[in-house]
């Protein structure tokens, strides 16, 4: 699988900030209003478009109904970029935009400029595309799945996608017309249909200079079929995928310039081909991206979970272990122990080392730790999580361990643990206890 | 400190049951998107979402040539000028040449399920056959007016009285004469 695409969390899930990405720029660049003033009775809803009322439609299709669809696509879209709740809104994109893309070939025709992107945004929600690069991700310490098919597959199924489009494409064109639709006059024919109106998004004039060079077009029109058919090598022959996809994008800027069509959705969905892991990996070598990843390393690094860790020791089981020279941080131990519902046993880490294995006494200065009955280790807002849940304050534990909750938890806990001083400025707390 | 071999496998074991299920979650994905996506390709048929790419192509059963438009204003200044609708409606960026025609053929009169509307307007005239061509095309036309005329400053000349759809023919065999005038919508602002 690897040899074929990149098979990790982190590449799937950039695949999805990509694609998410793409269409929520496009959503946030378009006057939803506007399309809102469009006659209704216009409309002619397309396949699945069809099991909706003219009453929901009526509704629909005015500024502020349209503007709702506007506001809760950009929301969707926004949150599965960013992967934050992706289970969920992986799937309310893919169903919004299914839905907003079947409104707009309502009123046109059946465009499949977006049609890939739409397949990709299925597969996206159907996957576990929120395991790397997401805010989900950000409070896991593991990976769900190991490395390998889970991820890969789900990239090589949209590659297919891409590609079946191209060689479908190439079959019809010789199905509907056959060897007609090498006749020179085909394709002057239909560049200047789509030349003639302002109607087009752009209005180039080079289509009609094609019926002089008619005598070429065969042979043009036939490297183009040839491509087509050749598509999916990129999926299975990663040297062939370069020149593929750089004659794709030749292509595509060949028919915006002598047929006013552009496919720009397409294009940018060719992102599935790139390994977006070894590109960010290249670019941590050069200077400001190199320091910010050893930054992002070194924040990250802390480990919260200890799989397989147990604390012999019973006289430790069942308490907090905390910095015990930080002053901000005893003062935040006294808190939770306001707070509790049941009093918990605390104690400064640096008198109990010995009894601490390695891994645990190396993060002992970087946040609390808190150990349970059976003696599993827990740090950080994992370790605040299992002591709120301890001491009696399950609903708030519960909170913080949701979905929703636990990225901001993580994210808030380690500002908090590592810039120490700043907050006990701001609580009005000792740093030091010393 | 210890470390836990039975929940290690006991770990494993649910990693791979996780893993087995998202196995058969991506058969039932893949089969179906690529199910319809094939059956779509046998018939030449789109049935949204499902796409059959038929592009750059033409029909060899239709009758040559094409009606296409141009989008004109007439201002208050008295200029006649073009205005290509994708600068007033990006939303229907790639479609905006489809709608106009299907709208000058009445298309959405031709559904099994009408609007109400358009219901109403085939009772009152008798039948499609004895609708105007563009029935609705004023009011798309209107649209677009509104939507330019909200775009200039009160008093400007470059405002619109008038918005104007003009249809051409070209007969699609001779690559000299492209501008058959056919008629005209017209819709006051």
């Amino acid at each position: 699988m690897s040899r074929l695409v990149p098979a990790s969390a982190t590449a799937l899930g950039m695949i999805r900030a990509g694609v998410c990405g793409v269409f929520l720029l496009t959503v946030l660049a378009t006057s939803f209003q506007n399309l809102g003033r469009l006659p209704v009775t216009i409309l002619r809803p397309t396949g699945i478009m069809q099991l909706f009322s003219w009453g929901f439609y009526d509704r629909l299709v005015t500024p502020g109904g349209m503007s709702v669809l506007k506001y809760a696509l950009a929301a969707s879209l926004a949150l599965s970029t960013v992967g934050y709740l992706t289970r969920l809104s992986t799937i309310t994109s893919a169903l919004l935009l299914i839905f907003y893309q079947g409104l707009l070939r309502s009123f046109g025709h059946f465009t499949h400029d977006e049609m890939a992107g739409v397949y990709f945004l299925i597969v996206l929600a159907a996957t576990p595309c929120g395991d790397g690069f997401s805010v989900d991700s950000l409070a896991r310490t593991r990976r769900r799945h190991a490395e390998g098919f889970v991820y890969g597959y789900p990239i090589l199924l949209m590659q297919s996608l891409l590609a079946w489009g191209y060689f479908s494409s190439a079959v019809i064109k010789l199905r509907v017309m056959g060897a007609g639709y090498f006749n020179p006059d085909t394709l002057p024919t239909l560049a200047i249909i789509h030349s003639l109106d302002n109607l087009h998004d752009t209005h180039f004039r080079l289509a009609f200079l094609l019926p002089e060079a008619s005598a070429y077009l065969p042979v043009a029109v036939g490297l183009i079929v040839v491509w087509e058919f050749a598509f999916p090598l990129a999926v299975v022959w990663r040297r062939a995928r370069v020149w593929i996809l750089s004659v794709g994008v030749l292509f595509h800027f060949s028919t915006l310039f002598l047929m006013n069509i552009f496919f720009p959705y397409t294009l940018a969905m060719y992102l599935v081909f790139i390994d977006w892991e070894s590109v960010s990996n290249r670019l941590a070598r050069v200077r400001p991206w190199r320091g910010l990843r050893e930054w992002w390393r070194d924040f990250r690094g802390v480990p919260e979970e200890f799989d397989g860790v147990k604390i012999a020791d019973t006289s430790l089981r069942e308490s907090l272990l905390w910095d015990g020279d930080c002053g901000f941080c005893g003062a935040m131990v006294g808190r939770l122990q306001r707070l509790a519902r049941r009093p918990f046993q605390e104690r400064p880490s640096r008198t109990v080392e010995e009894k601490l294995p390695d891994e645990v006494r190396r993060a002992a200065r970087e946040q609390m730790h808190w150990i349970d009955a059976d003696g599993a280790v827990t740090g950080g807002s994992r370790a605040l999580v299992e002591l709120l849940d301890a001491s009696g304050r399950k609903s708030v534990a519960a909170l913080l361990d949701s979905p929703p909750c636990r990225p901001f938890a993580w994210l808030g806990y380690r500002l908090v643990a590592r810039h120490r001083d700043k907050a006990a400025r701001l609580a009005g707390q000792p740093r030091s206890n010393s | 400190m210890t470390s836990e071999p039975l929940n290690a496998s006991r770990n494993n074991s649910t990693t791979r049951h996780a893993e087995r299920r998202l196995l058969r979650r991506y058969v039932v994905l893949s089969v179906g998107l690529f199910a319809p996506l094939v059956l779509s390709f046998v018939f030449i048929r789109n049935v949204y979402p499902v796409a059959v790419w038929k592009v750059m192509l033409l029909d060899p059963e239709a009758p040559r040539g094409r009606t296409y438009f141009i989008l004109r204003g007439e201002t208050v200044g008295g200029e006649t000028i073009d205005i290509p609708p994708i600068n007033l409606m990006g939303g229907m960026y790639g479609r905006t040449w489809w709608m106009a025609g299907a709208t000058a053929a009445n298309s959405s009169f031709k559904l099994g399920s009408l609007h109400p509307e358009n219901a109403r307007m085939l009772a009152e005239v008798g039948g499609v056959e004895r609708l105007p061509r563009g029935a609705r095309l004023p009011e798309l036309i209107r649209v677009w007016g509104d939507i330019y005329n909200e775009r200039q400053p009160a008093g400007s000349p470059r405002r619109l009285k008038a918005m104007r759809l003009d249809a051409y023919r070209w007969d699609g065999v001779r690559f000299d004469d492209y501008e058959q005038f056919v008629e005209s919508w017209r819709a006051e602002l």
